[in-house]
């Protein structure tokens, strides 16, 4: 905290950290280490501000419901015949996948960017292993020593999957050039992504 | 805690999905710890027996459900705790404020309870059948501590659709499948004390009179004439796996089942069948509409009722999409894009008139977010405006918000959110 009565600089952020006292032995951190954090922050933003990223969805809200209703049953495509689709329907050749997405305040904005084909593996494993691991505890009781360690083995490979899984999730999002990971791999430069879009009548 | 821990790592794009991921998780694991786990380490022997046995537990069950539940969920501990406590001894206003804030309403968890609820029932319901009547003053208790808790207690969460609702009809279906098999069950395997009747009389050494129980209040008499028992394993559930067990099930020579069973286990048999044909009828036909028709099938998309007439900008308690981010520490949401050139009500919400909206673009940034859109665009075109065609509010979220938002998350939230805004306002 800054000593009583002294000024401060609104501007310079560094000017005002370096009037802070130096904190005793208990406090949690002090202002440098913040102020330095801040720095990190700042360059990496500036590090990833510099890569160019596709969009991943695009919300419309039209003005009335009639339009989005238009719109909707005249784009909305039977799955396994894209191929088909009138071209004006496409955008620049590709066939828009259209949703009524939910209310604005159920959007989980940080979540939009993650393709289907990546995200229901990890779904996939997370519950599989969440499932073994809860019913596995009742054939436990009841069965012999090997029936039992077969059965560990089978959800400890299941769950090592499913961790892994979240470790990526957890790495892509502080790591996003270096992690070489499953989602990396799944799109490497996000250049698929765009096939999205949610249609709304607010 | 440990499923929204494990959720959070599934990437879900509405709160809707979410929900329901956790919604079903959790039911599972109430599921299995209060039901199924109850029933599996009591012995077989002592299902129905006095004392502290399966029929206890479950009585107990019931009566924690009626209490604990509503007790706790009243008298609120960790909010009163926050705000008549810890809130008067916050350091500044915001963290006063956020003392003051309450957990969100979840839809899922409150299915989640009532699954649960009929779970238990309708798993024990053959056994207890005052089970029913717990279960009846349950939810008559839980909807008006509901009902309190959502009017005076929780705020609001996210606005969710109804999906979880269509999840909730697979849980109850399967709670009906469970009713019919444990009733089954329960019916052949009765009366649970693994003795089976012989044609043979007592051995003579056995005749006289016996104590019964510890406290030895109570006599029986083994008399010349009386029939010898010998142990028969009753239990079709675990070892013979019969399914579903039909009289004819009973290993010969070890009978047990009294004339009622034989007459009435065959029906009960037949109708649970009957019953799980029904209920995979009925899911794989709802499979086949959610995910078989949309393959082929122009029908994607049905509108329900008349489309409402009035327009969008007509209607100013409605709001735009506009991508923002929940930091822990802050009472609101951070805005993911730049708000310059749309109308404030969009938004749907305001900090307080001085200060305006907490945004993660710094201002000095602007310019070059507007060369290389980092962050999620958002565009208006009102319809008031002659020169503009389209009326309609667009928002492309790039793929870069989320790696932006948490670098600044990964680092301590609080003091992060003074770089983008106030940190030396002293306010």
């Amino acid at each position: 905290m800054l000593p009583l009565h002294s000024p401060f600089y609104v501007e310079d952020l560094e000017r005002t950290v370096l009037q802070c006292p130096e904190p005793d032995f208990f406090s949690s951190e002090e202002p440098m280490d913040l102020y330095y954090k801040i720095l990190s922050v700042d360059a990496d933003i500036e590090r990833t501000a510099d890569v160019t990223y596709p969009a991943s969805s695009v919300f419309i809200t039209f003005e009335t419901e009639e339009m989005q209703r238009r719109v909707l049953k005249e784009m909305t495509h039977p799955k396994l015949s894209k191929s088909v689709v009138d071209s004006r329907y496409k955008f620049e050749g590709l066939v828009l996948e259209i949703t009524e997405p939910d209310e604005p305040s159920s959007i989980r904005w940080k979540d939009l960017d993650e393709l289907e084909s990546v995200s229901s593996p990890v779904k996939f494993d997370i519950f599989s292993c969440y499932f073994e691991e809860t019913f596995s505890h009742i054939l436990i009781i009841d069965t012999d020593h090997s029936t039992r360690c077969h059965l560990y083995d089978h959800v400890r490979a299941h769950c090592v999957r499913g961790c892994y899984h979240c470790s990526c999730k957890k790495q892509k999002h502080y790591m996003v050039s270096d992690f070489d990971c499953y989602f990396q791999l799944s799109h490497p430069n996000g250049s698929e992504i765009f096939d999205f879009l949610r249609v709304s009548y607010r | 805690m440990v499923v929204r821990y494990l959720t959070s790592f599934e990437s879900h794009i509405d709160e809707t999905s979410y929900t329901t991921s956790s919604y079903i998780k959790v039911t599972l694991l109430r599921w299995v710890n209060t039901a199924i786990v109850t029933a599996v380490i009591s012995p077989f022997a002592y299902t129905i027996a006095d004392g502290d046995y399966l029929i206890k537990s479950v009585r107990i069950l019931f009566t924690a459900e009626l209490a604990q539940r509503p007790i706790l969920q009243l008298s609120d501990i960790a909010g009163n705790l926050k705000r008549h406590y810890f809130a008067p001894r916050a350091k500044d206003q915001r963290r006063m404020n956020l003392l003051f804030s309450t957990a969100p309403y979840s839809i899922g968890e409150r299915y989640t309870d009532v699954t649960k609820l009929l779970f238990l029932t309708c798993f024990y319901a053959t056994l207890f059948p005052s089970a029913w009547f717990f279960s009846a003053a349950i939810l008559f208790v839980y909807y008006w501590v509901d009902k309190f808790c959502v009017l005076r207690v929780w705020k609001q969460g996210p606005k969710i659709n109804g999906n979880i609702s269509i999840y909730s009809v697979y849980f109850f279906l399967m709670c009906v499948i469970t009713y019919a098999v444990m009733g089954t069950y329960y019916m052949a395997m009765f009366p649970f004390d693994n003795v089976c009747e012989t044609d043979e009389v007592v051995p003579g050494d056995y005749v006289g009179v016996y104590e019964l129980g510890t406290n030895g209040n109570a006599f029986t008499y083994v008399s010349t004439n009386s029939k010898a028992y010998k142990y028969c394993d009753q239990d079709l559930f675990r070892y013979k796996a019969a399914f579903p067990p039909f009289p004819s099930d009973q290993p010969d020579g070890s009978e047990w089942m009294s004339e009622i069973q034989l007459k009435f286990l065959p029906i009960y048999a037949r109708s649970c069948i009957g019953i799980i044909s029904a209920v995979g009828a009925i899911v794989a036909f709802r499979f086949f509409i959610k995910f078989a028709l949309p393959l082929f099938s122009r029908t994607r998309y049905m509108s329900q009722g008349r489309a409402n007439e009035e327009a969008f900008s007509d209607v100013h308690e409605i709001v735009g999409y506009i991508p923002h981010v929940t930091i822990p520490g802050h009472a609101f949401p951070f805005l993911m894009c730049d708000i310059t050139h749309i109308d404030d009500e969009l938004i749907g919400w305001q900090r307080d008139n001085v200060n305006g909206f907490n945004t993660l673009i710094d201002k000095s940034q602007k310019n070059r977010m507007a060369e290389n859109p980092a962050f999620s665009q958002v565009m208006h075109w009102p319809p008031s405006d002659a020169n503009s065609s389209p009326k309609v509010a667009q928002v492309p979220v790039p793929a870069s918000a989320p790696e932006l938002i948490d670098l600044a998350i990964s680092t301590r939230k609080q003091k992060v959110k003074g770089r983008f805004s106030n940190l030396f306002s002293r306010s």
